[in-house]
């Protein structure tokens, strides 16, 4: 007892020394949330903020946030009701986030100013920041891809860095022809990016049409050539996959054909990691900026960062003032600075202002610091005035995805008629890459392309209409929704929401029980009792019964979490009728049935042989049991990140070598990355982490088998395959019906493998596997309700999964008691 | 009970070739995560490494993410398991040894939550946790738990084979129920204590989506978080992803190592994983 008491005072102390060091000491800073690729990024906005501060008195607290999450995080954040003040996001924030009055309208909030401020941007560049005349965000930094390139390959073998997209198909295939491979990195199958090939053409994916609604540009046949190059430059080479990060460097610096991957188009930011990864090849190497179309006008931004300032945020003149910080001249050259000289990571910032390019900056520029980064500046200075955005439109989150995975479709589409072309000539993939590239093949790499061709057209023609439906359906549920709400957010807040009377009601509840206790005699007689069982009914009405409850009135509400909860609004059982159609719920449900009908079954008897096997007497026990049963404790996370990296899709990673060692297979299969395989890891992972749990079941159901079953059967001349079948596994019939029903259960609800393995975290692009190919339920309420933010459909689908759990578990019931009878 | 060699070769060779499947990931997590970058990058696999560094683990303790989140998790975990401890036991003793108007169905109705799968509480628990004020803190990892209904089940089942003679004679020497909770019911519960103890920390310390959902602030997170993270915070860095692996599990495996036959047995007489 009195070791308690010690433990827990020390604990209370360690606990209150946390907290502490978590709260704030002198008065609130200004909160800056910053996405960032870089740690490196956190020092120099903290040295920015230390100048900042020095000049305004102004204390301001950086965080970083990772570029896989970020955009759950400020929605969770605002919904939470907990924003930063200020936060740097994605091209697209401004949209998404002001489009749910999560912002602050920078032209309302700041008249006098703003004009001078969106004075300092090309003329063209804030269309994508603004919602009819509100203006939420303004551009921090760019991003461009360039190429890096081996000089002595490139000389050896005649090669000039290309300058259009043909040219640069024309080196690939030298490349290719000559044994060797090329990386497409950052924005590989991205299809948030495939601007950068329609946008030559002057074609976004979607915009407002003349009479001011959307419309959708798939099917204009320059939208179309536009992608084709994408796909061409993406699926039809032997590139090692993407997002191999600083892997790939070890193929940079190769010479030997078969392994040396001389040309690599990845974000600007990647060079510094080549001087200090690979300096023995230190003057063999340069930049290319990325070649342009052909035929199209040069467009070479993909992407970037934008400043938004958030509307619940109580030192909104403070951000404002950061904001007008961080866009002079001096904090520029810092930044530019900074970025420049950091080791591994060094890079060219682009700053999206002209004056930071033009002439009055040029004595910064001449320095030798910068002399590598000259042919890279010179295309920024050409293409940075002409850079335009167009207005987001609503849906477009939706119509986004169903053209990611439309290009998924395509990549595996490509890559089947790769493999089928190859194996009927008896090669490999990459000998026929390579016969393709040499340009012996011309009229096969036609017909393969103009089927690619046709088929896309197909696609694209299918899939329009149904995005072109989302994106009229958003437009109008927001015009009719949110237009007049978001104007009219502070009364929101203040009015009464559901969840209001479900606390009111259950407060109520707890109240009348209490007193029924205390005033009825017959019931005081036992107070202590109820005392006792009182905590866990408590925490069941409050955390079990109340958000049940309210889950159930959701689903049948229109709601999205940044808004008050009192603007839910009753749509009956449309949800559900959504739901059903969409084929997003059919599908997720299919999937987990796949999932669970190879899981289990697979994972059951695996797990019978070893617990059989483990139930003789064996040296050592210790040991296997510490190896078989370590999954028991460790967090399934871990796991699946250190899978992620034995699944790994190239030579490197484990899986793939043995395959290829054993000659199982001829190229190494991709498989986080494609449809066909990405679930099956998921199973062999669940299979993996599950079979220590199972043996574990299976084990003590085999101890309580009694000794005397088996002798008497070794006495009749039954070995111990013949006892394994007829004594343990009749008289392991509850354990396993036990399992089945606690896996069916769990497998039903999977969710941490399929987040990590689909590299959630780290890839904003990514979904839950490709072509959404491990969509299963859970999964598919998180996507629903914290990645569309459609509450009311999320709470739906989470209704059906629980029927289909009850219904599922009802089955099994009545087969084992049957089984019984 | 089978004593033939062949058995005993087939056997031991079987569980041999489990065991290294079993082990493999872990070696692989170790071996990369003392692997330099040089070595990561390279194209070709090697199961070996040739010149080990602890830098990944330098750089990852820098970045100052995982001792942090590790601190977090245990904090959370012990009030949760403390929490646990007593309001299961004590709620176990009055189902199971108290006679009170309502008791089968206020039990019950408690085993019947159970029955609700987490995910369709997960979003109005989100909304009800922003209304009390606790997002962003460890409040909603730590209070809903704190009497699971699942530790109050297993609880009534082990009291219940506490012989009812001893609890009566304590009664008739006026003993109030707190005094025969603690000094009887308490010190004969030990193995229950160690089974929901057991279940209770492995089933916060492992927690993901709750937390991913209700924690904001980096510095609160707990360690599967940051575990997620590593993909995202350090992309291509596989060592360091690894290390940060490493560092999440190996404590875990360390204690488990060692209470072994505590926690076997426990887990199987619970028969249920905490997922």
């Amino acid at each position: 007892m009195k070791r308690c008491l010690h433990f827990l005072v020390f604990f209370a102390f360690a606990s209150g020394l946390t907290a502490s060091s978590l709260a704030d000491s002198t008065g609130p800073p200004l909160k800056f949330w910053a996405v960032t690729g870089s740690v490196r990024d956190v020092a120099m906005y903290r040295k920015l903020a230390a100048d900042f501060e020095r000049r305004t008195g102004i204390r301001v607290e950086v965080t970083p946030l990772a570029w896989g999450n970020f955009a759950t995080k400020y929605f969770a954040a605002m919904a939470a009701g907990l924003p930063p003040d200020i936060g740097v996001t994605n091209l697209g924030g401004p949209f998404d986030y002001g489009s749910v009055g999560g912002l602050v309208d920078l032209r309302a909030a700041f008249p006098n100013e703003i004009a001078g401020v969106e004075k300092q941007y090309p003329p063209k560049m804030l269309g994508q920041y603004t919602i009819g005349n509100k203006l939420y965000g303004l551009p921090n930094d760019l991003s461009t891809l360039v190429l890096y390139y081996r000089t002595d390959i490139f000389h050896k073998l005649g090669l000039e860095p290309p300058k259009t997209w043909s040219e640069l198909n024309r080196v690939i295939g030298t490349l290719e022809a000559n044994g060797y491979r090329y990386y497409f990195g950052f924005t590989n199958n991205a299809q948030w990016a495939i601007g950068l090939y329609t946008m030559p053409y002057g074609l976004p994916g979607y915009r407002f049409g003349a009479d001011g609604q959307p419309e959708v540009l798939w099917n204009e046949p320059d939208y179309q050539k536009g992608v084709m190059e994408a796909l061409r430059l993406w699926h039809m080479h032997d590139s090692p996959g993407k997002d191999l990060g600083s892997r790939v460097i070890g193929m940079f610096r190769s010479d030997e054909p078969g392994i040396a991957i001389p040309l690599m188009a990845d974000i600007h930011s990647s060079e510094g990691s080549i001087d200090i990864t690979a300096p023995e090849i230190a003057g063999k190497w340069d930049i290319a900026p990325w070649p342009r179309a052909d035929d199209g006008k040069p467009f070479n931004i993909i992407g970037g960062t934008t400043y938004v300032i958030f509307r619940k945020s109580k030192m909104k003149r403070e951000a404002f003032e950061w904001l007008k910080y961080l866009n002079t001249l001096d904090a520029q050259r810092i930044m530019i600075l900074d970025r420049a000289d950091r080791g591994d990571e060094s890079s060219l910032a682009i700053s999206p202002l002209p004056e930071v390019w033009g002439p009055a900056n040029a004595e910064f520029w001449n320095r030798p610091f910068f002399r590598k980064h000259d042919r890279l500046r010179h295309v920024v200075e050409q293409i940075l005035p002409t850079f335009e955005t167009v207005p987001t439109i609503h849906g477009s989150v939706e119509a986004g995805r169903i053209e990611a995975n439309l290009l998924d479709r395509m990549g595996t589409f490509i890559r089947d008629r790769l493999d089928r072309e190859a194996t009927d000539r008896g090669i490999s993939r990459s000998q026929l890459i390579r016969q393709l590239g040499s340009g012996k093949m011309e009229a096969i790499r036609l017909t393969i392309e103009d089927e690619i061709a046709r088929r896309l057209k197909q696609e694209y023609a299918a899939a329009a209409p149904e995005a072109l439906a989302q994106l009229r359906q958003k437009t109008a549920h927001y015009a009719a929704r949110y237009g007049r709400i978001i104007d009219e957010l502070p009364s929101y807040e203040r009015r009464w929401s559901m969840l209001d009377t479900m606390k009111v009601a259950a407060a109520a509840a707890i109240a009348i029980l209490a007193l029924t206790v205390l005033a009825v005699p017959r019931l005081r007689k036992h107070l202590t009792s109820y005392l006792f069982v009182a905590p866990p009914g408590l925490l069941a009405i409050v955390f079990v019964f109340v958000p049940a409850v309210t889950a159930l009135y959701l689903s049948f509400t229109d709601y999205h979490p940044v808004l008050p909860l009192a603007t839910a609004r009753w749509v009956g059982a449309q949800n559900y009728v959504e739901v059903a159609q969409s084929g997003d719920l059919t599908g997720s449900i299919g999937r987990t049935i796949r999932y669970v009908v190879f899981t289990l079954p697979i994972g059951i008897a695996i797990s019978l042989v070893f617990a059989y096997l483990l139930n003789n007497r064996l040296k050592g026990e210790r040991y296997w049991r510490f190896l078989y049963f370590s999954p028991l404790v460790t967090s399934v996370v871990s796991i699946a990140l250190i899978f992620s990296q034995l699944f790994l899709g190239g030579p490197q990673g484990w899986l793939n070598a043995l395959l290829l060692k054993l000659h199982l297979v001829r190229d190494p299969i991709p498989f986080l990355t494609s449809e066909h395989t990405f679930l099956d890891c998921v199973i062999i992972l669940a299979i993996w982490h599950g079979m220590a749990f199972t043996i574990l079941v299976l084990l003590a159901g085999l101890q309580q088998i009694s000794e005397q079953l088996y002798e008497a059967a070794s006495v009749d001349g039954a070995g111990p395959v013949r006892q394994f079948w007829h004594i343990a596994i009749p008289g392991l019939r509850p354990q396993i019906f036990f399992l089945a029903v606690l896996g069916l259960i769990g497998g039903f609800q999977v969710f941490e493998t399929i987040y990590t393995l689909a590299g959630k975290s780290g890839d904003a692009g990514a979904r839950f596997g490709p072509n959404d190919s491990a969509l299963t339920m859970v999964p598919l309420i998180y996507h629903t309700g914290f990645e569309t933010f459609e509450m009311g459909k999320s709470a739906a689908i989470a209704y059906v999964l629980f029927a289909l759990i009850l219904a599922v578990t009802a089955l099994q019931l009545r087969f084992y008691r049957k089984g019984d009878a | 009970m089978h004593d033939g060699t062949r058995w005993r070769i087939l056997v031991y060779s079987v569980l041999t070739v489990g065991a290294l499947l079993m082990a493999l990931p872990f070696y692989y997590m170790v071996l990369t995560s003392i692997k330099p970058m040089t070595e990561v990058t390279q194209p070709t696999v090697s199961l070996l490494v040739s010149h080990p560094t602890l830098q990944p683990y330098r750089d990852l303790i820098d970045a100052g993410l995982v001792l942090r989140a590790t601190w977090n998790s245990f904090v959370v975990a012990v009030l949760s398991t403390a929490g646990a401890m007593l309001f299961c036991t004590l709620a176990g003793y009055a189902f199971a040894k108290h006679r009170f108007p309502g008791r089968e169905q206020i039990f019950l109705t408690l085993l019947a939550t159970m029955m609700i799968p987490g995910t369709v509480l997960l979003v109005p628990s989100f909304l009800l946790f922003r209304d009390f004020g606790w997002l962003d803190t460890w409040a909603p990892l730590i209070v809903p738990g704190l009497a699971g209904a699942f530790g109050v089940f297993l609880a009534r089942q082990f009291i219940e084979k506490i012989p009812d003679s001893l609890i009566e004679s304590a009664q008739l020497e006026g003993f109030t129920e707190w005094r025969i909770f603690g000094s009887i019911i308490l010190p004969l519960s030990k193995p229950l204590l160690a089974t929901l103890g057991i279940l209770t920390f492995l089933g916060s310390w492992n927690s993901f989506l709750g937390p991913l959902i209700i924690l904001l602030d980096e510095k609160k997170f707990t360690l599967p978080l940051v575990v997620a993270m590593l993909q995202g915070r350090f992309p291509g860095k596989d060592n360091m992803q690894m290390a940060g692996a490493m560092v999440s599990i190996l404590p875990v495996l360390l204690l488990f190592f060692v209470f072994q036959k505590q926690i076997v047995q426990s887990l199987a007489t619970s028969g249920l994983k905490e997922e």
